[in-house]
């Protein structure tokens, strides 16, 4: 008799504590959303918008009647990826953004820890859940890598050519192409958008390394009119780069 | 061919399932783009392989109906519109005009509209295996209106020598944006969702497709006749939808019942 | 003219990739991040300021770009550094005719303001504002403006935070004194100066009238004349004190409480019996482009003022506002009354101890770079009875912004009680155009 109550006080506080653990466990796997949601609120959704549809209160003025405007996340355009184009960009593209910010438009979050940001992409999922179901695969960087050098930039020109980038970038790079020039280019939105200007590697809003510039090339920029070239440097893993070095090249710094 | 027909026997599908396969194929064949003579044989092929195994397994299921027919349009035709080309015109021309109610015959036969049955059918997980092409020759997409399923692929192509800038859209939201330059890599990729797809070139602003993507097979494409023909229809109440890129929709309620042979006639507008 | 041609060639040819005052330098964005066009912030902005210039929903003291000197981190001293030049290519001022001695009068090319402003966070949660502002119209002098330091975050995200030094009491009102799209038009002011002295007004400053001190024949603790459009009170540009403000529940309320010196003195705190005010603002909407606010204060005044007799005075001032912004339209107003208590005896008869003003604003983004307003003040003034006038101004303004931080303005101010007669300067301006040129780095 002893024994059975010991046993049954035991098996009882088990389950309890096993009831305790999974709910705990569970609470933490919605806690991390929820608490996304609250940073969100706080420093997101001026811009962002409360439902996340990029039309908070300071979303308008940004850059007004022309492109870009904040992200609408219900739409699932994602412009800065390291996948396919397309698909849904991994939690880390979404972390580099929130840390890096975008120059020119949106600041660096660098300020919440780095727990928090993960906590705001898991919120910034939920906009989307269609889009975020499968688990995205990412596009592999060409191997192997080729070292900026004025030689593999002179080459690079050629690819530049041969890939037509001076239709929107211009033969200078300097964002002035024909197409760029005919103002035909329009966002998700349907509001006007121009070309980056190569020349100025700051201001690249998928950033300016050699590493973010290829990943731009291979992904293009979804929901502009910026294309992924992945399929057309399939195989020409040198060739890739060359353009990559030409594209470094043309900013006054190198 | 005996390792498919051990994948399909092996769970023993539902058995529209393994009919609907053939249904697929004939569909196709009313579209332009559609396997044609080299499949017609292995159609036919796996339909009497079907009709034996169905014997074997159990599966006979009859009581499937046919809807075809043809879509006109009567009225005067709207006059093309007329672009001015401003870049790339040494390839693409001076000019283009673009006429999407493409109307044949003193009937008034209307090409490419989609008639699709809207409703819930009583199966799901429809096979699918073919791919699409969207191909851009002289500065326009070829086809311009195209008829798809999940599951299927679509598979973008270049034939011009100018670089071209395929981006299909699902609402606001991007497909698929990719950059083809002259002899470049065709990209395939796999419908996964339904609904109207744009297609659009971002350096030639006046290129224009479309692309309707269901999550069954009960959809056609008129062709230059005008004709649509739905097989393999399992009975049920439905709404027949036509579709066509300027002039919009057509509906009409159609209860089907069993075994039945129905012929429409639709007119726009 | 050739001033104006060389800030236009200036502004086409550099390139809006990026904008250069100091936060923007900071954080690399573009002015209109936190502005809705420059100068008035949009909610970003009115966040980014309430956090003591850390990112909203942080406490990031500023981190990018730091330099590191064990606990201090400080930024190079170019994200600490901004200075903002105004200069008035074109002024033409319309008086009455029958005004004696006074007709139009037209100045080309002449400096109006140059404020510099350091501005930043030391560390975590700890942040200051230091500027000094000449206004050219008064005297060449450069003035200190604000100073003071903040200490944010207090018990928690958004509770607390605090302002001590020199700082503006309606930073975080639904319209704030700072940060005008009108930028103020000085007066011109003729002797005497000095102690219980009040200038002749030759030109009435078009200022807005719910800010306004609205009072005539009052003096501040230095016994230097308060002049009836002068911005007080609550709605002072810069004043002494203390200050807490916070979100403790979300963003939809937002309180603040201060203790002020208030007697507008240019240094050093004469008055012994504060100042208090408390403030509470509710926001609504965060979506749709669209945001909406609401605030009221209450602003309670001792010893904050003297009359000619030299008998000191209280001033209070109790205010609403409201704010509405939506895509690219942004309407602002105040109303405000004014009273006086503490009167000597004597002076009930001779005295209106009430007053009050309203302003409302209205700026319509019509292009990404043109902005149209319009402003209306009406000021029913109090004050002794023998000078006191009232006065109701409309005024617009086209501004076109060659850069972000760079703007050209054409203005146009209207008195709409000219006819009414009288020798008042509150009267005897007819119409003031004026062409602007306005640089912020």
């Amino acid at each position: 008799m002893r024994v059975q109550t010991l046993m049954s006080y035991w098996l009882c506080l088990s389950i309890a504590g096993l009831i305790g653990h999974v709910s705990s466990w569970a609470a933490l796997a919605d806690s991390d959303i929820q608490l996304g949601q609250k940073i969100y609120e706080r420093s997101c959704v001026t811009c962002h918008g409360e439902f996340g549809k990029g039309d908070g209160p300071a979303a308008f003025y940004n850059s007004a009647y022309s492109a870009p405007r904040p992200r609408d996340f219900t739409v699932g355009n994602y412009k800065f990826r390291s996948t396919p184009s397309g698909e849904a960009p991994t939690d880390q593209d979404i972390f580099r953004v929130l840390t890096n910010g975008i120059p020119g438009y949106m600041p660096s979050f660098s300020g919440l820890s780095e727990e928090q940001r993960w906590q705001v992409t898991a919120y910034l999922k939920q906009f989307s859940p269609d889009l975020f179901r499968e688990s995205p695969t990412v596009v592999d960087l060409p191997d192997p890598f080729i070292p900026f050098s004025l030689k593999s930039a002179q080459q690079g020109r050629s690819v530049y050519l041969e890939m037509e980038c001076q239709a929107c970038h211009g033969l200078d790079g300097r964002g002035t192409g024909a197409t760029t020039l005919m103002n035909d280019l329009a966002d998700s939105r349907g509001l006007q958008i121009s070309s980056t200007d190569l020349t100025f590697p700051q201001s690249f809003k998928n950033g300016g390394t050699g590493q973010d510039i290829i990943r731009t090339v291979l992904t293009g920029l979804d929901g502009t009119p910026m294309p992924s070239y992945e399929a057309q440097l399939q195989g020409r893993s040198e060739d890739a780069w060359h353009l990559v070095n030409y594209v470094l090249s043309l900013s006054p710094t190198h | 061919m005996p390792g498919i027909w051990s994948i399909m026997c092996s769970p023993c599908p539902p058995p529209i399932n393994s009919v609907g396969d053939i249904n697929v194929g004939s569909i196709w064949k009313a579209t332009r783009y559609a396997p044609r003579t080299p499949f017609a044989p292995l159609v036919v092929l796996a339909g009497f392989l079907l009709v034996l195994l169905s014997g074997i397994c159990g599966w006979a299921e009859d009581g499937l109906s046919t809807i075809s027919g043809t879509v006109r349009f009567s009225g005067a035709v709207p006059p093309p519109t007329i672009v001015n080309v401003l870049k790339d015109p040494e390839h693409c021309g001076v000019q283009v005009a673009i006429q999407p109610v493409k109307v044949h015959g003193p009937a008034g036969a209307l090409e490419s509209a989609i008639v699709s049955l809207e409703g819930t059918f009583p199966m799901k997980n429809f096979p699918a295996n073919s791919d699409h092409p969207v191909v851009n020759a002289q500065c326009a997409f070829t086809p311009r209106v195209i008829g798809a399923q999940t599951g299927q692929d679509v598979e973008v192509r270049n034939q011009d020598p100018i670089l071209h800038n395929t981006h299909i859209k699902l609402g606001k939201r991007t497909f698929l944006n990719v950059a083809q330059v002259p002899n470049g890599r065709p990209i395939i990729k796999m419908l996964k969702q339904p609904g109207h797809y744009s297609i659009k070139c971002d350096k030639h602003t006046f290129m224009e497709g479309h692309l309707v993507v269901f999550n069954h097979p009960f959809f056609s494409i008129t062709d230059s006749s005008g004709n649509f023909h739905l097989a393999q229809v399992p009975p049920g109440t439905y709404q027949l939808q036509v579709w066509h890129e300027t002039l919009g929709y057509l509906t009409q309620n159609l209860n089907i019942v069993a075994q039945s042979d129905l012929r429409l006639d639709l007119v726009y507008p | 003219m050739g001033i104006i041609l060389m800030f236009t060639l200036w502004g086409s040819w550099m390139q809006d990739a990026y904008a250069l005052p100091a936060f923007a330098r900071k954080y690399q964005v573009n002015c209109n991040v936190c502005h809705t066009r420059q100068p008035r912030l949009n909610s970003f902005g009115e966040q980014f300021l309430e956090n003591g210039y850390q990112m909203p929903g942080t406490e990031d003291g500023g981190i990018v770009e730091k330099l590191k000197y064990g606990d201090v981190t400080l930024d190079q001293v170019s994200n600490y550094l901004g200075i903002l030049f105004g200069l008035n290519a074109l002024e033409n001022t319309q008086l009455r005719r029958d005004v004696p001695g006074s007709g139009d009068q037209t100045d080309i090319a002449s400096p109006t303001i140059l404020r510099m402003f350091t501005i930043g966070t030391f560390a975590k949660n700890v942040g200051f504002l230091v500027d000094s502002t000449t206004l050219f119209a008064q005297s060449s002098d450069l003035e200190l403006g604000r100073a003071f330091v903040t200490v944010n975050n207090l018990g928690g995200m958004d509770w607390a935070h605090l302002r001590v030094g020199r700082l503006d009491p309606s930073a975080y009102f639904s319209f704030a004194t700072d940060r005008p799209q009108f930028i103020p038009v000085g007066p011109k002011l003729a002797p005497p100066f000095g102690s219980f002295a009040t200038p002749a007004v030759d030109r009435w400053a078009p200022m807005p009238s719910a800010f306004a001190s609205k009072f005539y024949g009052l003096f501040d603790r230095s016994r230097t004349a308060i002049m009836p459009y002068e911005s007080t009170l609550y709605n002072s540009d810069k004043e002494l004190g203390i200050d807490l403000h916070g979100r403790p529940f979300g963003n939809w309320f937002l309180y603040q409480v201060g203790i002020l010196n208030g007697g507008n003195e240019r240094a050093g705190d004469s008055n012994h019996s504060k100042d208090w005010y408390v403030m509470t603002r509710f926001d609504y909407a965060q979506s749709d482009y669209f945001s909406a606010n609401l605030s009221g204060f209450a602003y309670f005044g001792n010893h904050n003022a003297k009359v000619s007799t030299g008998a000191d005075v209280s001033r209070s001032r109790y205010g609403v506002a409201a704010r509405l912004r939506y895509k690219w339209l942004d309407v602002y107003g105040a109303y405000t009354i004014d009273r006086v208590t503490d009167l000597p005896s004597g002076m009930s008869a001779t005295f209106d101890a009430t007053a009050s003003g309203v302003t409302v604003e209205t700026h319509a983004l019509v292009t990404d770079r043109l902005l149209l307003g319009v402003r209306f003040d009406h000021m029913d003034a109090g004050g002794l009875l023998a000078t006191r006038t009232s006065a109701t101004f409309l005024a617009w303004q086209a501004k076109y912004y060659l850069r972000s931080n760079l703007s050209m303005t054409i203005r146009h101010d209207m008195n709409l009680r000219d006819a009414e007669g009288g020798m008042s300067a509150a009267r005897n301006l007819r119409n003031l155009f004026s062409m602007d040129l306005t640089a912020v780095f």
